[in-house]
């Protein structure tokens, strides 16, 4: 089975400041990684790989320096990249990232299945993966936990699992609906699968691995009219403004009176900061 | 600088806007799948209503599932001036076809519904149908408004686990935006307010049937809402409650660790709370812990809640990036008292007690 791993450079969640006199990001010490959520979705597919045989291609949209993740993937374990870069994707906003992954999909055609992760660090609101599903005309599931099992077709059953190699008709997963609490799915292929960040760490590239990921023929750069991709499918959606920001701290101050009006006041401090969510009040 | 001449067109629009709204078409629509009007939707209708009443439209709501009349006339005190009903759960091809002719302006989603197993049915279809209508999408927002010169919907998005929201005017039409209910204010209850209610006469297959685990294991509040089953630790958490001598036995420091579960919280402590037994040492704050200053980069906790602790340099250089200190322990001259954002001067224990009794009502 083929399986693409969508993976996308973002900045690492500790190096982002915020610029309050700005009201916008602080990039200046902020460095590019690839999105954690991918790293699970990477190790998903990996498993998957050992699982049932195949080929993991991971697909990723951005600049010149997002071949660093797609290097990075091929460290970790993929068989190859597919980079989409280029001018014209500079501005581009959540529709646009869609049309262009779901024209890499077709360019890699046949594929199986599509992991994601289920949102960027930083900013990411998990409308991706619903995005390229109905992009492809493909079924979509979210907040999937990495371990996936392969299956010759759909059933309710979780563990009816095939022998490497064999016809893989579905995938059976568990979603998280709540803490601790998790929903059985069953996806008949081909399908977007939304992965979460699970128990296990992703694995660590290997040396060995690493030096080969540099390796000629590995990495294949297309830009999105070489897809087939107009200036129209890539206008942006969305325009990005300022940041709206929470009240400024202040140490050292003093909430006094009886415990209970103490109570009552911090909860307000923390509800204005966002810290405890409305609807438990 | 050039004068933007778009700008002066829109500001002259706008003496239009507050007219009655006429088309049989547009609209801000409002999309309740899981079948019941709980409070989040009621919200969210008010919310539509806001926007409506800025763009000049109609505030429709789209009742799918088991919905009733009575839940028709609740949605039109809300705020809703049209009441759809139709059955089932509609597939996102039924969305489109749905939604196709009738060219909405603004088409809202919750992130959640009432049912713990409908969580994901707004977060699929919102961004499926924004998709497939190629129109713009917000796929999380705690708010919305109406820009006032430009007459768009202008969403804000959560960014850096909500310690800032992002404005993201949406261009394209429709707007989309799957909206977390629970951040938004009251719904309208205003029985004056007139609407119809009206039968698609939709029938949509029933959802499958879902096969809930409740007890797959290790699952704790992770990053985000969406949830995650990585473990939560000191180095991950977006709060953290620690404890310190102050807790006085273990019985008090197992109250602080309700009271981390309830927020959503990892337990940490110092090394009195090592010693006492009450914590291990992965769960260590300080110099030599696990969140030591030179150990800890993964993430800064957005709210660290110290009880019954002093504090010492130590305590200081592992929280320095905290977002929010609260310290509650008796004494005004602890060192701790400087530094936190808010102190509270009372025995951490009854605190503790007071504030898990609120979270739990
Ligand atoms: C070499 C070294 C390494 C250290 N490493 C660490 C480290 O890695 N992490 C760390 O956290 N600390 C470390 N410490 C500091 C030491 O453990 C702290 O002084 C201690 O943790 C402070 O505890 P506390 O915050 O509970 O404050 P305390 O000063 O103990 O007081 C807290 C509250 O507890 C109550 N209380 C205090 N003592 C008693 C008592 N005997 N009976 C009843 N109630 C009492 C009081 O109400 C007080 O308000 C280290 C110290 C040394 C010398
Ligand atoms: N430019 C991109 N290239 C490849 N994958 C992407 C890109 N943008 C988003 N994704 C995928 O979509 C997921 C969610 O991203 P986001 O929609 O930004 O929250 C990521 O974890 C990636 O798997």
């Amino acid at each position: 089975m083929r399986i693409v791993v969508c993976v996308k450079q973002t900045y690492d969640p500790a190096t982002v400041k915020i610029s309050r006199s700005r009201e916008e990001f602080d990039l200046r010490g902020a460095v590019k990684i690839m999105n954690p959520a991918d790293k699970h979705a990477l190790e998903a597919a990996l498993r998957l790989r050992e699982a049932a045989g195949g080929e993991v291609v991971a697909l990723t949209v951005g600049d010149a320096d997002a071949e660093d993740v797609g290097r990075e993937a091929i460290a970790m374990g993929a068989d190859r990249a597919l980079l989409i870069a280029g001018p014209e994707l500079a501005a581009a906003t959540g529709r646009a990232v869609a049309k262009a992954l779901a024209a890499g999909i077709g360019h890699l055609a046949p594929v199986d299945l599509v992991l994601v992760g289920q949102a960027a660090a930083v900013d990411g609101t998990g409308g991706l993966a619903p995005r390229l599903a109905a992009a492809l005309g493909w079924p979509v599931a979210l907040d999937v936990l990495p371990s996936l099992s392969p299956s010759s077709s759909p059933s309710p059953n979780l563990g009816g699992g095939v022998g490497v190699g064999a016809e893989v008709g579905a995938v059976e997963a568990v979603a998280v609906v709540d803490p601790g609490v998790g929903e059985a799915i069953s996806l008949p292929l081909p399908a977007v699968v939304a992965i979460v960040a699970g128990a296990e760490r992703p694995r660590y590239p290997q040396p060995a691995r690493i030096a080969n990921a540099w390796a000629p023929g590995l990495l294949a750069i297309c830009t999105a009219s070489d897809l087939g991709l107009t200036a129209e499918d890539l206008a942006p959606d969305v325009e990005v403004g300022g940041l709206v920001l929470p009240p400024e701290r202040t140490r050292g101050q003093v909430i006094t009176g009886p415990l209970d009006a103490a109570v009552d006041e911090l909860w307000t401090v923390l509800q204005a900061q966002r810290l405890i969510p409305a609807a438990a009040a | 600088m050039s004068l933007d001449l778009s700008y002066y067109e829109a500001l002259m629009g706008v003496a239009a806007a507050g007219e009655q709204p006429t088309t049989a078409t547009g609209g801000v629509w409002v999309v309740a799948l899981a079948g019941r009007l709980d409070d989040g939707l009621l919200r969210l209708i008010g919310k539509g209503r806001v926007l409506a009443d800025a763009l000049g439209a109609y505030v429709h709501l789209l009742m799918a599932g088991e919905a009733e009349a009575a839940d028709g006339n609740r949605a039109i005190q809300a705020g809703a001036d049209r009441v759809w009903l139709a059955r089932g759960t509609p597939a996102l091809a039924d969305l489109v076809e749905f939604f196709r002719p009738r060219g909405p302006q603004v088409v809202l989603f919750p992130f959640r519904e009432i049912s713990r197993f409908a969580t994901r049915l707004g977060r699929t279809l919102g961004p499926g149908l924004a998709q497939a209508l190629n129109g713009s999408l917000c796929a999380r927002a705690a708010d919305l408004e109406v820009d006032p010169i430009y007459q768009r919907v202008v969403a804000h998005q959560p960014v850096l686990d909500d310690a800032a929201r992002q404005r993201v005017a949406l261009l394209a039409s429709p707007a989309v935006a799957v909206v977390d209910t629970t951040l938004l204010p009251a719904a309208f209850n205003e029985p004056w307010r007139t609407g119809t209610i009206e039968d698609t006469g939709l029938t949509w297959p029933a959802p499958p049937p879902s096969q809930p685990l409740p007890q797959f294991g290790g699952g704790v509040r992770g990053e985000g809402r969406g949830g995650g089953a990585a473990p939560l630790t000191l180095a991950n958490a977006a709060v953290i409650v620690a404890g310190g001598l102050g807790l006085k036995s273990a019985e008090g420091f197992a109250l602080a660790a309700r009271l981390a579960q309830a927020l959503g919280a990892a337990v940490g402590g110092d090394m009195a709370a090592l010693d006492a037994g009450w914590i291990s040492e992965d769960q260590l704050i300080g110099l030599a812990g696990a969140r030591s200053f030179a150990k800890f980069r993964e993430r800064a906790p957005r709210l660290f809640l110290a009880l019954g602790m002093d504090g010492d340099t130590g305590l200081f250089m592992s929280i320095q990036d905290a977002g929010l200190v609260v310290a509650v322990q008796p004494d005004p001259s602890a060192p701790i008292a400087a530094v936190a954002d808010y102190n509270i001067y009372a025995d951490p224990v009854e605190f503790a007690r007071v504030l898990l009794g609120k979270l739990q009502r």
